[in-house]
């Protein structure tokens, strides 16, 4: 009996481990005296088909295909006892010929496998956890959803905030009133030490936090999810704020206009199952990327302008799913202003981007077999170059195994 | 989990409903926040091409642009006098600053099998010219030549500014030079204005022009390629010019074109600085010489790359149009020859391999120094070891260092070069 209350434990910590997707199919593993640890290994891979209408050739007018892997991952996971979890995650990047969210490339960006997650994760009380470690950041609740379970093909292309979506540091998170309100707050690595390509004023931490609040079912993990499929029904409304102090100079040859970080976000998702009906799904977010004008300056730090620069912007998705079939229908807007939408070396200042997108995912497995289809349409408010108005048709498989 | 439909479909349907209108306002209500553009109050960088008259830059110095000190300033100019250090102090452009045409315009550099005395210059000597003078990512520079002055200076500064990467708007001829200054009303002086140095370097913008400048490898290989089929001069191909003027030369790279670098300006009569022709002028010259829009690429070349940056800068700077200049020039590409004991795959003349095609129209006799390290070593033109100047510029942009294979210090390029 109590090696069973165990292994329940500890597969239960394991499930509530899994950020990125369900993910039970995996080999298990338990071992210690009274079988309190356990591991499990998971294979998570999504396999992409692309078409473009532009990006190669000539003045890059001509079309361009890619067969890619978006995701490529192995992930670890384990338990120890009531109180400690830890997930590991490997992603081998892939060659990309077509990247989201304009990426056009014939190199071969990366062949190496990295440690995307290593996160240490203690619970003591559903409404004290620690977190330690490289893990996703508390900022958008996009970036806070898992990667395999997106409404639309993948996660809102420009609401990613300055650093990567993952970051070293601490979290401290929990809830409250039965998961009704969910509180976060961070202090990450941030920017990383100066380069001599781009002087920075000093290496500080940077600092976020996080709130939402639920008002029917829970959403208590750490991680969100695009769709539930139906399992739940969810209205969260949730907020962020960022802060980073000196984070950039808006003139690195001179090394004067020392500009802080700050960035927000509201968001606000929806996910309701009517039986006949279907499921309905539905979010919005907000999100203001803020380097203090750093882009207006002489020789401004490229970490202050660019797509992941200061810049702000809003997507709306909206999904319905079939009650019979595991169909799924999907459509998804973007708006958002850049402060200078510098991709190589054209300046493209106020640019604005409009983006649209619909298709459907069909569910074999749930989350675990999927396939998804995505039509998109790319408008740049003032063309250049660099940047070319685009249509886009994706394939995907996703696998977890 | 699935909920009634009669049940709750009301407020499910109420929900939606409420999700949808915020949606919709959201959509076509809201917008999102537009940022400033602080390249809007730039002038400097709207003129129609790089050649420009005297009044614009008189314009420019009245408007407080010349040398302006201003950090914030995103359209300060800085005209330097591409001439010699006595010249310059006799008299200059208030304001204008020297580009010295002894040692600022050419260097001697190794590169294939042998140095050369008249390559462009380094990315060190480039740093110590933009730092002296002020230059920043923000400053359109000019460049003039003293009164009577060749027109050949401004042409290969300006040049040598595209290779390292400054973009065409910040990059402007005086057409005519300094006497097209004084002879548009305006006056000279011999006062040497003070600046600040800048800490900006060729490293700081966006890329370098790579593509602009060719080796002797390259263009040993470019000449191969035509001879081989594998590229087309045809309408929509390629163009090799042979500018070296009069009197017109017979032993040429093979599939050039001889033209004159004269034919480009118009002289002034007072042994002034001769003046670019006007664009319709320029364009039927260059259509007379086969080379239109249409044409993908055109390699410039002359005796040491003086003369041959007039076209250059005709082609990049008022045409737009794609241009290559093969800095080595003929003054490299004669030397590289049996008599000289250079290593066989060098030799440009004999034939392609694989074909009865010569490498060179004519029997070509120039001298040089061979490196008999490099003679040994480089066995193939495309030996990628072999394009040294390449490699070292690109190593000093990425990196900030030299590893350097640049041989010898700085030779002069004189303002009568070629």
């Amino acid at each position: 009996m109590k090696r069973t209350t165990s292994v329940m434990l500890g597969t239960l910590l394991v499930g509530t481990a899994l950020w990125c997707g369900p993910a039970f199919a995996g080999p298990q593993m338990t071992f210690g005296p009274n079988d309190e640890g356990m591991l499990q290994l998971d294979y998570k891979g999504q396999f992409q088909m692309a078409v473009r209408d532009n990006g190669s050739g000539a003045d890059q007018n001509g079309e361009t295909m890619s067969f890619n892997f978006r995701r490529n991952r192995l992930a670890l996971m384990g338990a120890y006892g009531d109180m400690f979890t830890l997930y590991v995650q490997t992603e081998y990047v892939d060659s990309q010929n077509l990247s989201l969210p304009f990426q056009v490339s014939d190199d071969r960006p990366s062949k190496d496998f990295t440690i995307l997650d290593a996160a240490l994760r203690f619970n003591f009380h559903d409404s004290f956890k620690v977190t330690a470690g490289k893990f996703k950041y508390n900022f958008t609740r996009e970036n806070l959803d898992a990667c395999e379970t997106p409404l639309t093909l993948d996660r809102s292309l420009f609401i990613r905030a300055n650093e990567s979506t993952r970051d070293n540091g601490v979290a401290v998170w929990g809830n409250f009133l039965d998961g009704m309100f969910q509180y976060r707050a961070d202090v990450m690595e941030g920017r990383t030490a100066t380069d001599a390509a781009a002087p920075q004023p000093q290496s500080s931490y940077r600092y976020g936090v996080r709130g939402h609040i639920s008002l029917l079912d829970p959403e208590k993990d750490y991680g969100y999810k695009g769709t539930y499929l139906g399992k739940k029904k969810v209205l969260t409304i949730g907020g962020a704020y960022q802060y980073e102090p000196r984070v950039a100079y808006a003139d690195t040859v001179a090394k004067t206009g020392e500009k802080n970080y700050h960035g927000y976000t509201a968001d606000i998702f929806f996910e309701y199952p009517v039986e006949t009906i279907g499921t309905v799904t539905a979010s919005m977010a907000y999100e203001d990327v803020d380097f203090g004008d750093a882009y207006k300056g002489a020789n401004p730090d490229p970490v202050a302008f660019g797509l992941n620069g200061q810049k702000n912007g809003w997507y709306a998705k909206a999904g319905y799913m079939l009650p019979n079939l595991p169909l799924q229908f999907f459509g998804r807007y973007e708006k958002w202003s850049f402060a200078n939408l510098k991709l190589n070396s054209v300046d493209a200042f106020n640019q604005k981007i409009d983006w649209y997108g619909m298709g459907a995912n069909y569910y074999f497995r749930d989350q675990n077999l999927k396939l998804t289809f995505e039509y998109s349409t790319t408008d740049f408010a003032a063309e250049n170059s660099e940047s070319k108005d685009f249509n886009m048709f994706v394939t995907a498989l996703q696998l977890i195994f | 989990m699935l909920e009634r439909p009669k049940k709750r479909f009301g407020a499910v349907t109420a929900t939606l409903f409420g999700m949808l209108a915020i949606l919709s306002l959201a959509m076509w209500g809201c917008g999102t926040s537009g940022y400033d553009n602080p390249n809007a109050g730039i002038t400097t960088t709207q003129t129609p091409t790089a050649l420009i008259e005297a009044a614009t830059l008189k314009q420019w110095l009245d408007e407080g642009k010349v040398n302006n000190q201003d950090p914030a300033t995103r359209d300060k100019v800085v005209v330097l006098e591409v001439t010699t250090s006595a010249a310059y102090a006799t008299s200059h452009i208030p304001g204008a600053l020297l580009m010295n045409s002894s040692g600022e315009l050419t260097m001697t550099r190794m590169e294939g099998v042998a140095p050369m005395t008249t390559m462009i210059l380094d990315g060190t000597t480039m740093d110590t010219l933009i730092k002296r003078s002020g230059i920043n990512g923000n400053t359109t520079v000019v460049f003039t030549v003293n009164k009577g002055g060749s027109w050949l200076n401004i042409a290969r500064a300006y040049f040598t500014f595209r290779y390292w990467g400054f973009p065409k708007e910040r990059l402007k001829v005086l057409n005519g030079g300094d006497n097209a200054w004084e002879d548009a009303g305006f006056t000279l002086d011999a006062v040497t204005p003070t600046v600040a140095a800048s800490t900006y370097s060729v490293r700081n913008n966006a890329a370098m022009q790579t593509d602009m400048r060719y080796s002797i490898g390259q263009m040993i290989k470019l000449v191969d390629d035509i001879n081989l089929g594998t590229v087309t001069t045809a309408a929509t191909g390629v163009s090799i010019l042979d500018v070296r003027g009069a009197p017109l030369p017979t032993t040429y790279v093979a599939n050039a074109t001889v033209d004159d670098f004269a034919q480009y300006g118009d002289a002034v009569a007072g042994g002034k600085t001769t003046r670019f022709k006007s664009v319709a002028d320029l364009t039927t010259r260059l259509t007379t010489m086969g080379v239109t829009s249409a044409k993908s690429r055109t390699y410039v070349y002359c005796v040491s790359g003086m003369r041959a940056s007039v076209p250059f800068f005709v082609l990049d700077g008022v045409m737009g149009w794609p241009v290559t200049m093969y800095d080595g020039s003929w003054g490299q590409w004669s030397a590289y020859t049996t008599a000289n004991a250079v290593s066989t795959a060098w030799r440009i003349d004999t034939n392609t391999s694989g074909t009865t095609l010569p490498r060179t129209t004519g029997t070509p006799s120039g001298t040089l120094t061979l490196d008999p390290a490099s003679n040994f070593m480089y066995t193939s033109i495309t030996d990628p070891r072999a394009n040294q100047i390449l490699n070292d510029d690109v190593n000093y942009f990425t990196s900030g260092t030299v590893t350097t294979t640049s041989s010898g210090g700085s030779s002069g390029g004189s303002s009568s070069g070629c």
